[in-house]
Protein backbone atom coordinates (compact mmCIF):
# COMPACT_ATOMS: atom_id res chain seq x y z
CA UNK A 1 0.00 0.00 0.00
CA UNK A 2 1.14 3.70 -0.51
CA UNK A 3 2.95 5.20 1.50
CA UNK A 4 4.33 9.17 1.38
CA UNK A 5 7.05 9.70 -1.15
CA UNK A 6 10.69 11.22 0.48
CA UNK A 7 11.02 15.06 -0.69
CA UNK A 8 14.55 16.68 -1.10
CA UNK A 9 15.53 17.83 2.33
CA UNK A 10 15.76 21.72 1.14
CA UNK A 11 11.88 21.91 1.04
CA UNK A 12 11.53 21.25 4.81
CA UNK A 13 12.14 24.72 5.51
CA UNK A 14 9.40 25.94 3.28
CA UNK A 15 7.01 23.44 4.65
CA UNK A 16 7.95 24.26 8.10
CA UNK A 17 6.52 27.45 7.72
CA UNK A 18 3.18 26.74 6.34
CA UNK A 19 0.16 28.38 8.85
CA UNK A 20 -1.95 25.56 8.82
CA UNK A 21 -4.89 27.66 10.80
CA UNK A 22 -4.99 29.99 8.00
CA UNK A 23 -5.22 26.94 5.37
CA UNK A 24 -7.77 25.60 7.86
CA UNK A 25 -9.96 28.56 7.69
CA UNK A 26 -9.30 28.80 3.86
CA UNK A 27 -10.38 25.53 2.94
CA UNK A 28 -13.69 25.88 5.15
CA UNK A 29 -14.65 28.71 3.16
CA UNK A 30 -13.82 27.41 0.30
CA UNK A 31 -15.62 24.21 0.67
CA UNK A 32 -18.85 26.18 0.89
CA UNK A 33 -17.78 27.92 -2.09
CA UNK A 34 -17.23 25.11 -3.51
CA UNK A 35 -20.89 23.29 -2.58
CA UNK A 36 -22.52 26.67 -3.77
CA UNK A 37 -21.06 27.31 -7.21
CA UNK A 38 -22.56 23.47 -7.66
CA UNK A 39 -25.28 24.10 -6.39
CA UNK A 40 -26.28 26.99 -9.07
CA UNK A 41 -24.72 25.13 -11.77
CA UNK A 42 -28.48 25.06 -13.62
CA UNK A 43 -29.15 28.86 -13.38
CA UNK A 44 -25.38 29.29 -14.74
CA UNK A 45 -26.03 26.90 -17.53
CA UNK A 46 -28.83 30.28 -18.48
CA UNK A 47 -26.92 33.34 -17.23
CA UNK A 48 -23.18 32.49 -18.15
CA UNK A 49 -23.42 29.74 -20.81
CA UNK A 50 -19.98 28.65 -21.66
CA UNK A 51 -17.95 30.14 -19.24
CA UNK A 52 -15.85 29.90 -16.13
CA UNK A 53 -17.25 31.01 -13.32
CA UNK A 54 -15.45 32.28 -9.74
CA UNK A 55 -17.11 32.15 -6.86
CA UNK A 56 -15.97 33.91 -3.34
CA UNK A 57 -17.44 33.70 -0.13
CA UNK A 58 -20.49 32.82 -1.79
CA UNK A 59 -20.65 35.28 -4.28
CA UNK A 60 -20.13 35.32 -8.27
CA UNK A 61 -16.79 37.45 -8.29
CA UNK A 62 -15.96 37.03 -12.00
CA UNK A 63 -16.90 35.18 -15.26
CA UNK A 64 -15.05 34.18 -18.75
CA UNK A 65 -15.28 31.77 -21.82
CA UNK A 66 -11.06 32.23 -21.36
CA UNK A 67 -10.11 31.38 -17.41
CA UNK A 68 -6.54 32.73 -17.90
CA UNK A 69 -8.09 36.10 -18.34
CA UNK A 70 -10.88 35.68 -15.79
CA UNK A 71 -8.10 35.02 -13.57
CA UNK A 72 -5.82 37.80 -14.61
CA UNK A 73 -8.74 39.76 -13.40
CA UNK A 74 -9.63 38.60 -10.46
CA UNK A 75 -5.91 38.66 -9.37
CA UNK A 76 -5.88 42.20 -10.31
CA UNK A 77 -8.67 42.75 -8.15
CA UNK A 78 -6.91 41.51 -5.40
CA UNK A 79 -8.34 37.93 -5.45
CA UNK A 80 -6.47 34.93 -6.42
CA UNK A 81 -6.09 32.94 -3.10
CA UNK A 82 -9.03 30.17 -2.44
CA UNK A 83 -11.37 31.17 -5.44
CA UNK A 84 -14.04 28.45 -6.42
CA UNK A 85 -14.21 28.01 -10.24
CA UNK A 86 -15.61 25.50 -12.67
CA UNK A 87 -16.07 25.70 -16.34
CA UNK A 88 -20.18 25.83 -16.85
CA UNK A 89 -21.17 24.28 -20.71
CA UNK A 90 -24.35 25.55 -22.23
CA UNK A 91 -25.50 21.55 -22.50
CA UNK A 92 -24.36 18.90 -19.55
CA UNK A 93 -21.34 17.11 -20.42
CA UNK A 94 -20.94 13.30 -19.50
CA UNK A 95 -17.78 12.79 -17.38
CA UNK A 96 -15.40 9.91 -18.58
CA UNK A 97 -12.09 10.12 -16.84
CA UNK B 1 -10.38 10.41 11.95
CA UNK B 2 -12.50 11.47 8.95
CA UNK B 3 -12.83 13.33 5.75
CA UNK B 4 -15.90 14.74 5.04
CA UNK B 5 -16.74 15.59 0.81
CA UNK B 6 -19.80 15.87 -0.90
CA UNK B 7 -21.77 14.75 -3.69
CA UNK B 8 -21.99 17.35 -6.98
CA UNK B 9 -25.54 17.00 -8.46
CA UNK B 10 -25.73 19.03 -10.85
CA UNK B 11 -25.16 16.17 -13.42
CA UNK B 12 -25.00 12.45 -12.56
CA UNK B 13 -23.86 12.57 -8.85
CA UNK B 14 -20.15 12.61 -8.56
CA UNK B 15 -18.08 12.82 -5.04
CA UNK B 16 -15.80 15.68 -4.65
CA UNK B 17 -13.88 16.27 -2.05
CA UNK B 18 -11.74 20.19 -0.76
CA UNK B 19 -8.36 19.95 0.11
CA UNK B 20 -4.78 22.35 0.38
CA UNK B 21 -2.31 21.72 -1.79
CA UNK B 22 1.15 23.11 -1.71
CA UNK B 23 4.20 22.91 -4.35
CA UNK B 24 7.40 22.91 -2.53
CA UNK B 25 9.37 23.53 -5.15
CA UNK B 26 7.30 26.06 -6.25
CA UNK B 27 6.63 27.75 -3.24
CA UNK B 28 2.78 28.06 -3.84
CA UNK B 29 -0.23 26.44 -2.53
CA UNK B 30 -3.95 26.78 -2.69
CA UNK B 31 -7.29 25.42 -2.31
CA UNK B 32 -8.00 22.32 -4.73
CA UNK B 33 -11.21 20.78 -5.18
CA UNK B 34 -10.68 16.80 -6.31
CA UNK B 35 -13.09 14.38 -8.28
CA UNK B 36 -12.85 11.21 -6.46
CA UNK B 37 -11.70 8.89 -9.39
CA UNK B 38 -10.19 5.25 -8.68
CA UNK B 39 -9.88 5.07 -12.23
CA UNK B 40 -6.66 7.06 -12.42
CA UNK B 41 -3.31 5.77 -10.76
CA UNK B 42 -2.02 9.23 -9.83
CA UNK B 43 -3.52 12.71 -8.60
CA UNK B 44 -3.73 15.45 -11.17
CA UNK B 45 -3.75 18.91 -11.31
CA UNK B 46 -5.65 20.21 -14.07
CA UNK B 47 -5.35 23.73 -15.65
CA UNK B 48 -8.05 25.00 -13.39
CA UNK B 49 -5.88 24.43 -10.68
CA UNK B 50 -2.52 24.73 -11.94
CA UNK B 51 -3.33 27.91 -13.32
CA UNK B 52 -4.79 28.92 -9.36
CA UNK B 53 -1.72 27.83 -7.93
CA UNK B 54 0.38 30.39 -10.39
CA UNK B 55 1.90 27.65 -12.39
CA UNK B 56 2.81 28.39 -16.14
CA UNK B 57 4.56 26.00 -18.14
CA UNK B 58 8.18 27.65 -17.70
CA UNK B 59 7.92 26.92 -14.40
CA UNK B 60 7.50 23.06 -14.92
CA UNK B 61 9.93 20.00 -15.47
CA UNK B 62 10.10 17.96 -18.51
CA UNK B 63 6.51 16.14 -19.26
CA UNK B 64 7.95 12.96 -18.72
CA UNK B 65 5.03 10.98 -18.28
CA UNK B 66 3.00 9.37 -20.54
CA UNK B 67 -0.56 9.30 -19.71
CA UNK B 68 -3.50 6.87 -21.34
CA UNK B 69 -7.49 7.77 -20.78
CA UNK B 70 -10.93 7.72 -22.36
CA UNK B 71 -9.87 10.71 -24.03
CA UNK B 72 -6.38 9.47 -25.61
CA UNK B 73 -2.94 10.09 -24.28
CA UNK B 74 -1.31 13.22 -23.04
CA UNK B 75 1.97 13.67 -21.40
CA UNK B 76 2.44 15.28 -17.50
CA UNK B 77 4.80 16.59 -15.32
CA UNK B 78 5.46 15.29 -12.11
CA UNK B 79 5.70 17.83 -9.41
CA UNK B 80 5.80 17.03 -5.27
CA UNK B 81 3.03 17.63 -3.64
CA UNK B 82 1.87 18.17 0.22
CA UNK B 83 -1.99 17.31 -0.48
CA UNK B 84 -4.05 17.98 2.83
CA UNK B 85 -7.77 17.27 4.04
CA UNK B 86 -8.93 18.66 7.59
CA UNK B 87 -10.83 16.50 9.71
CA UNK B 88 -13.02 18.04 11.88
CA UNK B 89 -14.05 15.56 13.78
CA UNK B 90 -9.88 15.28 14.94
CA UNK B 91 -9.72 18.92 14.14
CA UNK B 92 -6.46 17.67 12.78
CA UNK B 93 -5.29 17.59 9.14
CA UNK B 94 -3.85 14.71 7.18
CA UNK B 95 -1.32 15.59 4.70
CA UNK B 96 -0.05 12.89 2.03
CA UNK B 97 3.45 13.48 0.62
CA UNK B 98 3.08 12.27 -3.33
CA UNK B 99 3.75 13.47 -6.83
CA UNK B 100 0.90 15.44 -8.60
CA UNK B 101 0.77 15.33 -12.21
CA UNK B 102 0.07 18.23 -14.29
CA UNK B 103 -0.56 18.88 -18.09
CA UNK B 104 2.55 19.92 -20.13
CA UNK B 105 1.47 23.21 -21.82
CA UNK B 106 0.61 21.65 -24.71
CA UNK B 107 -1.26 18.99 -23.58
CA UNK B 108 -3.62 21.81 -21.63
CA UNK B 109 -6.25 22.03 -24.10
CA UNK B 110 -6.81 18.21 -23.70
CA UNK B 111 -7.33 18.39 -20.30
CA UNK B 112 -9.54 21.61 -20.93
CA UNK B 113 -12.39 22.11 -18.34
CA UNK B 114 -12.24 18.65 -16.40
CA UNK B 115 -11.38 18.86 -12.38
CA UNK B 116 -8.48 17.87 -10.58
CA UNK B 117 -8.68 14.35 -9.47
CA UNK B 118 -7.42 12.59 -6.17
CA UNK B 119 -6.16 9.15 -7.75
CA UNK B 120 -5.59 6.00 -6.30
CA UNK B 121 -2.09 6.88 -5.11
CA UNK B 122 -3.92 8.42 -1.97
CA UNK B 123 -7.43 6.37 -2.19
CA UNK B 124 -5.81 3.64 -2.15
CA UNK B 125 -4.69 4.76 1.38
CA UNK B 126 -7.93 5.51 2.54
CA UNK B 127 -10.70 3.73 3.60
CA UNK B 128 -13.87 5.23 1.16
CA UNK B 129 -17.49 5.33 1.67
CA UNK B 130 -19.55 7.06 -1.35
CA UNK B 131 -23.13 6.90 -1.18
CA UNK B 132 -25.17 9.38 -3.36
CA UNK B 133 -28.50 8.63 -1.88
CA UNK B 134 -26.75 9.80 1.33
CA UNK B 135 -24.68 12.63 -0.05
CA UNK B 136 -22.17 10.98 2.09
CA UNK B 137 -18.48 10.67 0.35
CA UNK B 138 -15.78 10.31 3.68
CA UNK B 139 -12.53 9.34 3.73
CA UNK B 140 -10.69 7.89 6.71
CA UNK B 141 -7.09 8.05 6.12
CA UNK B 142 -5.03 4.27 7.27
CA UNK B 143 -2.69 4.82 9.89
CA UNK B 144 0.86 3.87 8.65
Amino acid sequence: MGRDIEFPREYEDAIASLDWEQMRVDLEQFERDSRYLASIVPELREQHPDCWVAVYHEQIVGFDPDLKELLARLNAQGLKQNLAIRYVSREPVLLIV
Amino acid sequence: MAIEGYFDSSGEPAPYVGGSVYLPRLGVGNRVEFLLDTGADATTLHPVDAHKLGIDGSALGPASFQTSGVGGQARYTPEYAIVSFYDKDAEDWRSFRIQVYIPSPENEHSAGSLPSLLGRDILNRCHCTLDAAENHVVLEPRRT
